[in-house]
């Protein structure tokens, strides 16, 4: 068993890394987070207005820069928990972006330690374009005498108010199959005996697949499909989806504010979630 | 799709056939390929979640390769034969595919390619491409005949409308299929395919299909041809792709995402089986014959 200090994550970060992405790569994580054939503008590199890409799509250099520090911890006892990510100006289509990743806080829960971690990215003229933050629950990683952080803001849906906006789809039985080409090759996506083993009857859906269908639907219908009106979107994993289950998505309006919340039938999958657009 | 097409030509005037491109050759190109291109391949041809050993390369008994992701690699000398053809409004017709090793998982493959044919059909006119896969030591692993319309391109005059050599003529069948398999293609499934290596916006991009006739963006005829490929692979091979020798079929109609296609095979006569696809609104893949070992 893997057991690093927690204080000796704290500072951990890495070198800029300038890493470049092709038409390719932001067409395969549209279609990876459910993107619809007539969304020509995600899918199609000579589209009309340019090819968009989903604000999601940063998590793909995160993890892909995330990959040393998820190497010192024990991946049994950790928990994603939560997802943020705030653009500052659209994800070029394809072009160099320079990238570094950091822990950003570790805060001591007691039993468990919460570190938030990230990666920030700016393009070709040093402008910055994302930033995010991954919330992880690492079991038994608390006691260590750090600080407990701040107490998490409640953010549920107005009671008895119906949401602005609800978007229902069923995610694909192959969904996992194709999100994991993004560069997400956790076992528990796609091997039926590792997922037994965890706890699971089949392979899961990746919590971030989740999270990018939410993205998708809230540039839809909180951003009237135009990408460079989104801000931010947070969200807490509260329960796993599995592919071929129905997914809802539902916003309410606060000002420039969208409370957010995911379900399915089993019940809430995303909580505590809110999304920022112009 | 020459007969449903043919008639749609859209009005642009398109030049004859240039009977010099036979013997063209494409520069021989390295296609380096790894266990993401097979099983990205695998999704854009209907594999699903569960034929788990074409989609992961941690499968228990490993990751198999489709004997049509061959077509992957043939992607790579298209674009040296775009700037010959681009003046002619293609679509492509059929392929033969012949596995002489069966395909890794991972690998460096030498592809060469050359014009071998050029056939005067009368309204089209039909351009016959070979293309060879070889190991880095010369060993051969796929060749494939490529077959592609040129629409409106045809009646070259003087020259007979003739028969390719190795074309294969219609499956003469008297009995119901042994095996058939419907499957609904997905609305977004030419967009997948198009990731596999593909530059071609007939495919994605409505206004280019439509100016080409087509009322929307049609799959690509090798998608279709992998769905059928992976239908006999599961159901006549056991799921053994290197059962599968040889594979051909005719592309004879468009196939458009959504629409629901049929694969019907015939169990086979002295190791060779007989197939077909079909729509609802009709075939699609005929001629199809596959060398079973």
């Amino acid at each position: 068993m893997n057991d690093v200090s927690m204080p000796s994550l704290i500072g951990w970060k890495t070198e800029p890394v300038v890493l470049e992405h092709t038409w390719n790569d932001v067409v395969l994580y549209a279609l990876g987070i459910g993107a619809r054939a007539e969304q020509l503008g995600f899918l199609y590199e000579n589209a009309p207005g340019g090819l968009q890409v989903f604000p999601s799509w940063a998590v793909v250099p995160e993890k892909r820069l995330t990959r040393d520090l998820e190497a010192k911890l024990d991946h049994t006892r950790m928990l994603h928990g939560e997802q943020l990510i705030r653009q500052f100006r659209p994800i070029p289509p394809s072009g160099k972006l320079t990238v570094f990743a950091e822990v950003k806080n570790i805060y001591d829960k007691g039993k468990a330690a919460v570190i938030h971690s990230g990666a920030t990215a700016a393009d070709e003229s040093g402008r910055p374009v994302f930033e995010t933050v991954t919330v992880g629950f690492y079991r038994g990683g608390g006691g260590f005498g750090g600080d407990p952080g701040p107490k998490a803001e409640p953010l549920d849906p107005p009671a008895g108010t119906a949401p602005t906006w609800t978007q229902t789809e069923t995610i694909p039985a192959h969904q996992h199959a194709l999100y994991r080409l993004n560069g997400d090759h956790n076992p528990l996506h796609i091997d039926p005996e590792f997922a037994k083993r965890s706890g699971f009857d089949r392979p899961i859906l990746h919590g971030l697949c989740t999270y990018g269908f939410a993205t998708r639907m809230i540039v839809e219908r909180a951003c009237d499909g135009d990408v460079s009106r989104f801000r931010e979107f947070k969200a807490r994993f509260a329960d796993v989806v599995f592919p071929g289950e129905p997914l809802t998505v539902s916003g309410w309006k606060q000002g420039d504010r969208h409370i957010v919340q995911a379900s399915t039938p089993r019940g809430i999958v995303l909580s505590n979630a809110y999304a920022v657009v112009e | 799709m020459v007969e449903a097409s043919t008639a749609q030509t859209s009005s642009r005037r398109v030049p004859k056939a240039d009977l010099a491109l036979i013997g063209r050759e494409a520069q021989p190109v390295w296609f380096e390929y790894g266990p993401r291109d097979v099983a990205l391949y695998a999704l854009s041809v209907g594999a699903g979640a569960r034929d788990i050993s074409f989609i992961w390369d941690g499968a228990p008994n490993g990751m198999r390769v489709l004997p049509s992701f061959c077509l992957v690699a043939m992607n790579a000398v298209g674009p040296q034969f775009n700037d010959l053809i681009h003046r002619y409004q293609k679509v492509e017709a059929g392929e033969t595919i012949r596995i002489h090793r069966p395909l890794e998982p991972a690998g460096r493959l030498l592809i060469r390619a050359r014009i071998e044919d050029v056939v005067d059909k009368g309204s089209f006119a039909l351009l016959v491409t070979k293309i060879h896969g070889e190991d880095a030591e010369g060993g051969p692993v796929f060749e494939i005949d490529c077959s592609a319309a040129l629409l409106g391109s045809g009646g070259l005059g003087g020259l007979p409308a003739r028969t390719a050599a190795g074309e294969r003529r219609p499956i003469a069948v008297g009995r119901l299929p042994d095996v058939e398999v419907s499957e609904t293609i997905p609305e977004t499934q030419a967009a997948l395919y198009q990731l596999n290596g593909v530059d071609d916006p007939l495919h994605v991009d409505p206004a280019f299909a439509r100016s080409r006739g087509f009322s929307r963006p049609i799959l690509h005829g090798p998608c279709t041809f992998g769905y059928a490929t992976r239908v006999l692979v599961q159901r006549l091979c056991g799921g053994d792709p290197s059962r599968l020798r040889e594979i051909g079929a005719r592309f004879s109609s468009p196939v458009y995402p959504g629409d629901r296609l049929s694969v019907e095979a015939w169990t086979p006569k002295d190791g060779v089986a007989s197939f077909q696809a079909r729509t609802q609104r009709g075939p699609v893949l005929t001629h199809g014959h596959a060398v079973l070992g």
